[in-house]
């Protein structure tokens, strides 16, 4: 991708640039209705756009607010035209790593990434802290992939050592990659690093050839997907997200969870619904706990964003600007008495977001486990 | 513009163990990186080269294993990087260090501008810079955040961070500066280069191809000895949680400070 910045300041690919940008993502085929700035959850609290971003595109402009996408996916889920919106925003991001044009912090983040590991610039010696009281079995050609939010942020931690106690009730055999484990590289495509991406894929693929693995669970959502799609380009193992692992074990039998029975809410995070098609999975398990479930009116491929996604986890968003609150505000509209969903980020988020509102955010293997029994 | 980048690739300092008996680290078992005050300093040299144009070599001194760290350089965008390898280059303190580096910078032709970090995070003595200056006879400045031109192509304005402020000097070159940690936000390796980084060969020199004077190498031209090393314990920390409401907070908290003897009236 050549880009040169004009006497205007705006940054200008070239048309080769715009074929191979267009081949990948449709680009070309916008007429330029809307619809995906009407469902874009941005639209109403920031600058950004998403119909004039693809506009810019396509006249060979680089849209400065770019950094704003959370990469939630409405937009593509909506667009009639059937163009990856969120493919060309990652796109464009990486022509901003070229001519070094990227927010303040990111090329931190991935140095980190690259030195460390992991997305929080802590030791790789500390990576399997999470795991405290937890045995894991350290057999059998299954991965529990933690991923760096939930071996090294406290209240993630807690989310990977339910999934682990809720395998070992079920007799699982697995494996955790522990102090070994390296980061999955979500953080670096979504901020528009393919290159780091890819080498990080390549390391994983490796690796889990080398301890023999066939089948790959993860914590986070954004592991599931980046792996996925990263995974299939190495000849690695099948990923699944835990919340597929564990409804499994439960229809099967090896997991039975009955827990008090209240009114639940559960909120879709973007990579586990919208990225990746799972939409049942985590509903189904937190009705075989007997939870009562009701949902929010945006469910499933409607669900609006927490806001974590897209790197903006590693950006700072004016309060003004934060998705946040106004979906936990939903969730608790609800007048269900617990919010549930199942990723880390949206679990950060939502947790610091709350603001006054009373409805207590949890994870969906934690109420699970809650009340398990083999 | 001749820029040579003085980087150290030092074990994670979280890994090392400390050998109370022959005085040393034992970094058998630790990980490495990249120096972090070395990064800031290879980003102020880029950025330098971006504006005035020339070649940024990277120079470092270690066992040949430190090669793959080095290539990191290249792909952020270096020129070349050089690598003194040899038995008889170990041991050395700042002084063998310093005096080794700088017959270095002779060898491969010289530089205009040498820029190290202002310390390493496994010695922590600032004093290869400073050091290096000396040997070449050049003008130094340390603890620096910003290089840009001078007055002249024959000068650099370098702006130094200081206790109460920050100077900016003029210096003639050739001249050594160290750049303090964190004075800039390096770039991230550009994977289209990443390839070329990987290809490239780091030079290395050993002892023949170096030459110098062996009495100043190594352990031999080592005069530091360690005299004696202690364990320091972390003070214990004191805290006390106050139950307070939001009214009174400030005014509990400024009592407690008080009666510790944290402020002098």
């Amino acid at each position: 991708m050549t880009e040169t910045t004009g006497s205007s300041g705006a940054v200008r690919f070239n048309d080769e640039t715009w074929e191979t940008l267009s081949a990948a993502t449709r680009a070309n085929l916008c007429f330029q209705c809307g619809t995906c700035t009407a469902a874009c959850p941005l639209a109403d609290n920031t600058p950004m756009r998403v119909r004039m971003l693809v506009r810019r595109a396509q006249f060979g402009e680089t849209d400065p607010l770019i950094w704003k996408c959370m990469t939630c996916a409405e937009c593509n889920a909506s667009c009639p035209r059937g163009v990856d919106i969120v493919g060309l925003v990652r796109y464009l991001r990486q022509g901003k790593w070229r001519t070094r044009e990227v927010p303040k912090g990111l090329p931190t983040l991935l140095w980190g990434i690259f030195s460390d590991g992991n997305t929080f610039h802590l030791p790789p010696k500390d990576r399997a802290a999470w795991m405290q009281d937890v045995k894991v079995p350290g057999r059998g050609s299954t991965l529990l992939y933690v991923g760096c939010t939930a071996s090294y942020d406290p209240r993630a931690q807690r989310t990977a050592r339910s999934v682990a106690k809720l395998l070992n009730l079920a007799g699982v055999e697995y494996q955790v990659m522990g102090t070994d484990e390296i980061c999955c590289g979500e953080a670096a495509r979504s901020v528009g690093n393919e290159g780091l991406y890819d080498d990080l894929q390549e390391r994983n693929s490796a690796a889990f050839r080398q301890r023999g693995i066939e089948r790959v669970i993860t914590i986070s959502p954004h592991s599931f997907d980046a792996l996925k799609v990263g995974q299939a380009k190495y000849g690695g193992p099948p990923v699944v997200h835990y919340t597929q692992a564990l409804e499994e074990l439960c229809d099967s039998g090896k997991i039975v969870s009955k827990v008090e029975k209240r009114v639940v809410t559960y909120h879709d995070p973007c990579y586990l619904g919208r990225h990746q098609g799972v939409f049942e999975s985590p509903r189904r398990l937190l009705e075989l706990t007997g939870l009562k479930l009701i949902e929010m009116r945006n469910n499933r491929a409607q669900s609006l964003c927490c806001g974590g996604g897209g790197g903006r986890m590693w950006m700072e968003t004016d309060p003004s600007e934060r998705p946040g609150p106004r979906r936990v505000a939903e969730a608790a509209g609800t007048g269900a008495e617990l919010l549930a969903t199942a990723c880390p980020y949206c679990i950060s988020v939502f947790e610091s977001e709350r603001g006054s509102e009373p409805i207590p955010v949890t994870d969906v293997a934690e109420l699970l486990a809650s009340g398990a029994r083999g | 513009m001749r820029i040579v980048v003085c980087l150290k690739v030092v074990p994670r300092p979280e890994e090392v163990k400390v050998n109370l008996e022959s005085k040393t680290l034992d970094r058998a078992g630790a990980r490495s990186v990249l120096n972090p005050a070395d990064v800031n300093a290879l980003e102020t040299a880029l950025a330098f080269r971006d504006t005035v144009g020339g070649k940024v070599t990277v120079l470092s001194m270690g066992p040949p294993q430190f090669e793959p760290y080095l290539r990191v350089a290249p792909a952020v965008g270096a020129d070349e990087a050089v690598l003194l390898s040899d038995r008889a280059f170990g041991g050395a303190d700042t002084l063998a260090t310093s005096y080794t580096l700088a017959t270095a910078i002779g060898k491969i032709g010289g530089a205009d501008l040498i820029v190290c970090g202002e310390e390493s995070s496994d010695g922590g003595t600032s004093q290869v810079p400073p050091s290096i200056a000396e040997w070449l006879d050049a003008s130094q400045a340390t603890y620096v955040e910003r290089i840009v031109s001078g007055k002249s192509a024959a000068t650099v304005l370098a702006t130094r961070v200081l206790e109460n402020g920050k100077e900016t000097v003029e210096l003639d070159l050739p001249a050594v500066v160290s750049v303090v940690v964190g004075a800039n936000e390096p770039r991230f390796i550009d994977y289209d280069r990443w390839a070329f980084a990987q290809s490239a060969s780091v030079k290395v020199l050993d002892f023949a191809a170096l030459g110098g004077d062996p009495q100043y190498l190594g352990l031999k031209g080592s005069p530091t000895t360690v005299a004696g090393l202690r364990e320091v314990r972390k003070p214990g920390r004191r805290r006390e949680v106050l139950t307070v409401t939001a009214d009174d907070a400030a005014a509990r908290i400024k009592a407690e400070i008080e009666r510790a003897g944290l402020v002098r009236n």
